[in-house]
């Protein structure tokens, strides 16, 4: 037997897989948080059950890329059973998937999932009485108390197929079939009818905030101080622990307990490769100081990724949690929709840009819930091109903290400007926002916990190995005088087109693996402030990272290859136009 | 009237839905149905942002456009 978890946006799928699994799947307060489907397995009366959680979809006919991956997970799934999971204060709507599963031939048990949002809202549900007119097992539940889950499973044997006709005959009142869907919504008011009974809706002063942070005159100041405040928080705290304890740690005694115990010495090519390359001093090869100049793979390639970028990283993703699970990201894209609507988006792509600000490869593949193809390439490249993520960020916290806001700006301002422009020049339509915007509710240190701890570790299990390559590979290849050989065939672009330093070529070859190494790379090279952010914005916007590649390629297919074009045309503009703008004050 | 013209803490019931199958499912699916009352929540500027049953639901203005309402 195999278990099929399936109902609308935002019910609470994934909290009951990771009840059922114990597995670690991401919840978050709003729709669309799920958009690929995940196995796991339940331990049930001593047996394995294999049960799936899958992306939310309003209806079987699916209307984005999250929706397809689900209904096509139940016409894979045909004997099956199914855990359709309902949100109790909106049990019409959600009935209408359960029909439609139903009508399909699949057994079905229904959740009756927020019982206590319903309770709040004063909204009573027969839950009996449903599940005798429905003829298969409805259970009221609480998933983020667990509450009506024990009930929930032991039910599941209860559920067999039932046919749709038998439930028009229980439904007093309706005469005719349920097959198109205007007749399913009569039959559905019809069930309704004799089990919901909506109570006066007392106003709390959760909706007033509600109302408060949603409304365009006072939503948009709160936002811009709970934007600056997540700024001002990341900044302090990131810069708090990297200045403050992990640099001294890093440069006092890890660095120099390595020079000390690490064989070979300075000179010596494999010591370089794994400890310290030194640097010339009135022609002398003299010892580096700092984790930045040693370039090292157990120097460099540790102090990057955990002495600047974690701090950052884990800040990053506490705040981003929070918001997540209060349940501000829907009103943020109800607030920003307006704006993003003039390239070409709407408000919910605050959602994948948001979560590329943390890392571009999820990102990329929350751009299944955009309807259009056009929304989903633009909002694709856009992010890969011009949204840093949080390693960047965390480590240009470090090395330039007196241009990372400018850079930042550039960025920002190359992310409307193209899309004004790709809105003008790919065909396609642009649908318009049409959302929930859940409740807030109090975000349970349980749940946030698991998910800084989730991607935090995530980041360290991909960026500890690839940084340490990433510096072995640059430095062999300096070694191996290519980096050089680079540098000079490329000097024209480099110096002419870009003004930056012909040395770039390195920190650019690095960006290709981690733009964090890059950043850190393009620290130990001598150049000008101006220089400095000119190459900066070219680690930015030059070639996405691989990890962030290879997503490109599989979710976007061969729209891939236009996102390389208006990537190629954006470095070259955007990137000369930065020198240009040097040139015209007199800096560069 | 037009769902759009009610200001902001009005209330109103929706009578009729005027547009093809396609956008009368999509906001049936969100629980926008003739007959449900209606609190809206903000209409001046973007997006059109409604109470329905308890429940609060964010429509382009183009859609919101098609829902025809009485107080
Ligand atoms: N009050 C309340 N909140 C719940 C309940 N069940 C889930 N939630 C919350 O609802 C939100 C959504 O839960 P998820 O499990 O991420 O929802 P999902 O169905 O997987 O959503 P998608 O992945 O977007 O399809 C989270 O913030 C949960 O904490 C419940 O019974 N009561
Ligand atoms: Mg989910």
């Amino acid at each position: 037997m195999k278990i099929l978890l399936m109902g609308h946006p935002n019910v609470g799928k994934s909290v009951f897989f990771n009840r059922l699994t114990a597995a670690n799947i991401i919840e978050s307060n709003y729709p669309g948080t799920t958009v690929d489907y995940t196995k796991g397995y339940m331990r049930l009366e001593g047996k394995d059950i294999e049960i799936i959680d899958v992306p939310g979809t309003f209806s079987l006919e699916p209307k984005d890329k999250a929706e397809e991956v689900a209904v096509r997970m139940l016409h894979e799934s045909k004997g099956s059973k199914v855990m359709c999971v309902i949100d109790a204060s909106k049990v019409e709507r959600g009935l209408y998937l359960a029909l439609e599963i139903i009508e399909q031939g699949f057994s079905v048990v229904i959740a009756l999932n927020m019982w206590d949002v319903a309770i709040d809202k004063n909204i009573d549900i027969d839950a009996k009485k449903l599940e005798q007119i429905l003829g298969i097992p409805v259970v009221p539940t609480v998933g983020i108390s667990g509450e009506g889950i024990f009930a929930l499973v032991s039910r599941l044997k209860d559920a067999t197929p039932v046919k749709v006709e038998d439930i028009v005959e229980r439904t007093e009142g309706i005469k005719h079939k349920a097959n198109t869907p205007d007749e399913r919504w009569a039959l559905i008011e019809g069930i309704s009818k004799k089990i919901v009974t909506f109570g006066e809706y007392q106003h709390t002063l959760k909706d007033a905030i509600g109302d408060f942070t949603v409304k365009p005159a006072t939503g948009i100041p709160f936002a811009i101080a709970v934007l600056y405040g997540f700024w001002s928080i990341f900044g302090s705290f990131a810069g708090f622990f990297t200045d403050g304890f992990l640099v001294k740690i890093f440069d006092e005694h890890w660095l120099p307990w390595l020079q000390a115990v690490f064989p070979g010495g300075l000179g010596n090519w494999f010591y370089a490769l794994i400890v310290d390359v030194g640097h010339l001093e009135n022609g002398v090869l003299a010892a580096s100081d700092n984790c930045f100049e040693s370039f090292g793979a157990l120097s460099s390639g540790l102090f990057v990724p955990v002495g600047v970028v974690l701090p950052a990283i884990f800040i990053f993703y506490l705040m981003l949690a929070l918001l997540e699970d209060i349940g501000y990201m829907p009103r943020l894209a109800v607030l920003i929709d307006t704006v993003l609507h003039k390239i070409g988006l709407h408000g919910y792509a605050i959602v994948p840009s948001v979560l590329a600000l943390g890392c571009n490869v999820p990102a990329v593949g929350a751009t299944r819930i955009l309807e259009t193809k056009k929304q989903r390439f633009m909002m694709m490249t856009l992010l890969a091109v011009f949204i840093p993520c949080g390693a960047q960020i965390g480590i240009m916290q470090d090395v330039i903290p007196g241009s990372i806001g400018f850079v930042m700006l550039y960025l920002m301002a190359g992310y409307f400007i193209f899309g004004y422009i790709l809105n003008k020049v790919i065909p396609g339509r642009i649908p318009e926002i049409l959302m929930d915007v859940p409740p807030y509710q109090k975000p349970m240190s349980r749940n946030i916990s698991r998910k800084v701890w989730m991607r935090t570790s995530g980041f360290l299990k991909v960026a500890v190995p690839l940084v340490i390559f990433g510096s072995l590979l640059v430095n062999v290849l300096y070694l191996a005088g290519t980096i050089d050989w680079l540098g000079n065939i490329l000097a024209p672009m480099f110096e002419g087109w870009f003004g930056v330093p012909r040395e770039t070529a390195g920190p650019l070859v690095a960006a290709f693996l981690r733009k964090d190494l890059a950043v850190a790379q393009l620290s130990a090279i001598e150049m000008t402030k101006y220089q400095m952010i000119s190459a900066v914005v070219l680690v930015s916007i030059y070639f996405p990272c691989i990890a962030t590649f290879a997503m490109m390629l599989r979710e976007g297919g061969k729209t891939f290859l236009g996102s390389l074009a208006v990537l190629l045309v954006v470095v070259f503009t955007w990137g000369g136009l930065l020198h240009l703008l040097w040139k015209l004050m007199g800096v560069a | 009237m037009i769902l759009t013209t009610l200001r902001s803490g009005e209330i109103a019931k929706i009578v009729a839905i005027e547009g093809g199958q396609g956008l009368r499912q999509k906001l049936l699916l969100r629980g926008v149905s003739e007959g449900s009352i209606v609190r809206m929540v903000s209409s001046n500027r973007g997006p059109v942002v409604l109470e329905i049953n308890g429940s609060t639901i964010a429509i382009g203005r183009g859609m919101a456009k098609r829902i025809i309402v009485q107080k």
